[in-house]
C-alpha cells in the first residue's frame, strides 16, 4: 500500500508540470555553415517546440525540439538537421537596457542550450551548444535575436558546423 | 557656376526638411534575403543594418547595408538606397502628435553591390521597387517595426529580375522622437 501511495505521489509530482502554462512553439530564421563543405551550408526557417515546466527566476530549464528547412548555397531545398535539447535561462530581470525592442516591459533572460544535433546527411553524432544573449520574454512570448551556435562531433571533438538564428519568436500557448 | 547652383540646390533640398521639423533619424537592424538571381549572391541569410532618415511627413530615405552571415560571417555586403513614401498617412507630424502607428511604405531606389565584373568593383547594379505592407510604430514613439518588405530588383548588367525579402526590420529612432517635443 505504501508503495502505491509513493508511486501516486511521485507520479503526481512528475506530472504536475505538464498542466502548467508551459508548452509553446517557435519560428525562427536560421543559418548553418558547414565547415567541411561550404556549398552544403543553408539558411531558412526553423520550427521549434518548447516545454517549460517551471518559471524559476534563476536557472529556469526548458526542453526544446527543433527542425529546420531552408535552401543550400545552390538554391536547393534542404532539411538539414533536427535537434533535441535542454535550454537554461541563466536569470531573469526587468532591469535591463533592451526594453527598446518591445512595446511592453519585457524580461531579459539570456540562455544557454545544449542539444543532440542530428544532421540529415552526416552519420556522425553531434552536440550543439548555443547561446542566446538577447533573449527577451513575456508571459506568453519569447523574442530571441542573434543566437550563435556551434556543433561538435562527439567522437572526434571537432567543430562540424556553426550557425546563427538571426531571430526567433516563441509563443507559449499553454 | 552651374556646379555651385547645383550644390546649393542640393543643400537646400537636403536641409529644408530639417527646418520643417519633420526630420528624424533612426538606426535599422533586421534581416534580408536575396532570391532568384542565378550565378550570384548565394547567401540567403543577411543582416540588414543602416539608417533611416525622415525627410518630410510622408517621405523617408533609407540607407541600408545587407551583410551576408552564411556561409561566411560578414562575407559580402551590398548597399541599398531607397526613397520611400508612407502610403496610409503622415509618418511624423513634426510635433507632439504622433504620426500613424500603422503604415505601409512604397519606394524606389538602387542597390550597390559587387555582383558584376567578378566582384571586383562596387557599382550600382540594381534598380529597386519596394513595398513594405506593414510598419508598426513611428519616430515619435522611438521605434518602428517593418515586416515582410518585398523589393523587386532589376540587375541592369544581366537584365535579371530578382527579389529582396526583408522579413523584419527594427528602427530605433535617435532624432525626431517624443523626447524632442517635451
Amino acid at each position: 500500500m505504501k508503495r502505491i501511495v509513493l508511486m501516486v505521489v511521485a507520479f503526481s509530482l512528475l506530472a504536475s508540470p505538464l498542466v502548467g502554462r508551459s508548452l509553446g512553439y517557435g519560428v525562427g530564421f536560421y543559418g548553418q555553415s558547414i565547415i567541411e563543405e561550404e556549398a552544403a551550408s543553408s539558411s531558412g526557417v526553423e520550427l521549434s517546440f518548447v516545454y517549460q515546466p517551471w518559471l524559476l527566476p534563476v536557472g529556469n530549464p526548458s526542453l526544446i525540439a527543433k527542425a529546420v528547412m531552408g535552401t543550400d548555397m545552390t538554391g536547393k531545398l534542404v532539411f538539414p538537421y533536427v535537434e533535441f535539447g535542454l535550454s537554461v535561462d541563466l536569470f531573469r530581470t526587468i532591469h535591463h537596457p533592451f526594453n527598446l525592442f518591445a512595446n511592453n516591459v519585457v524580461a531579459y533572460d539570456p540562455a544557454v542550450s545544449v542539444s543532440y544535433h542530428r544532421d540529415a546527411e552526416a552519420p556522425s553524432q553531434l552536440l550543439s551548444i548555443s547561446v542566446s544573449p538577447f533573449k527577451l520574454s513575456q508571459k506568453d512570448f519569447w523574442y530571441e535575436f542573434f543566437v550563435p551556435s556551434v556543433s561538435i562531433d562527439i567522437q572526434t571533438g571537432k567543430v562540424a558546423s556553426w550557425g546563427i538564428a538571426l531571430i526567433r519568436y516563441t509563443y507559449i500557448f499553454k | 557656376m552651374r556646379k555651385l547652383i547645383c550644390c546649393l540646390l542640393l543643400v537646400v533640398s537636403v536641409f529644408s526638411p530639417l527646418s520643417a521639423g519633420t526630420f528624424d533619424l533612426g538606426l535599422t537592424l533586421g534581416t534580408n534575403s536575396h532570391f532568384g538571381e542565378k550565378g550570384s549572391d548565394v547567401s540567403k541569410m543577411k543582416l540588414a543594418w543602416g539608417v533611416t532618415l525622415g525627410l518630410t511627413d510622408l517621405w523617408e530615405l533609407e540607407l541600408q547595408a545587407n551583410s551576408s552571415l552564411i556561409p561566411r560571417f560578414f562575407g559580402d555586403t551590398s548597399f541599398v538606397i531607397l526613397a520611400q513614401k508612407a502610403m496610409l498617412g503622415q509618418r511624423s507630424t513634426g510635433g507632439k502628435v504622433a504620426g500613424l502607428g500603422i503604415n505601409s511604405l512604397l519606394g524606389a531606389g538602387i542597390m550597390v553591390s559587387n555582383e558584376c565584373f567578378d566582384g571586383e568593383f562596387l557599382l550600382p547594379t540594381h534598380l529597386l521597387l519596394s513595398v513594405t505592407p506593414m510598419s508598426v510604430g513611428n519616430p515619435i514613439s522611438c521605434k518602428r517595426e517593418r515586416a515582410l518588405a518585398v523589393t523587386l530588383a532589376y540587375n541592369v548588367f544581366t537584365s535579371q529580375v530578382s527579389v529582396l525579402f526583408d522579413l523584419i526590420k527594427y528602427d530605433f529612432y535617435l532624432v525626431g522622437t517624443y523626447k524632442d517635443y517635451l
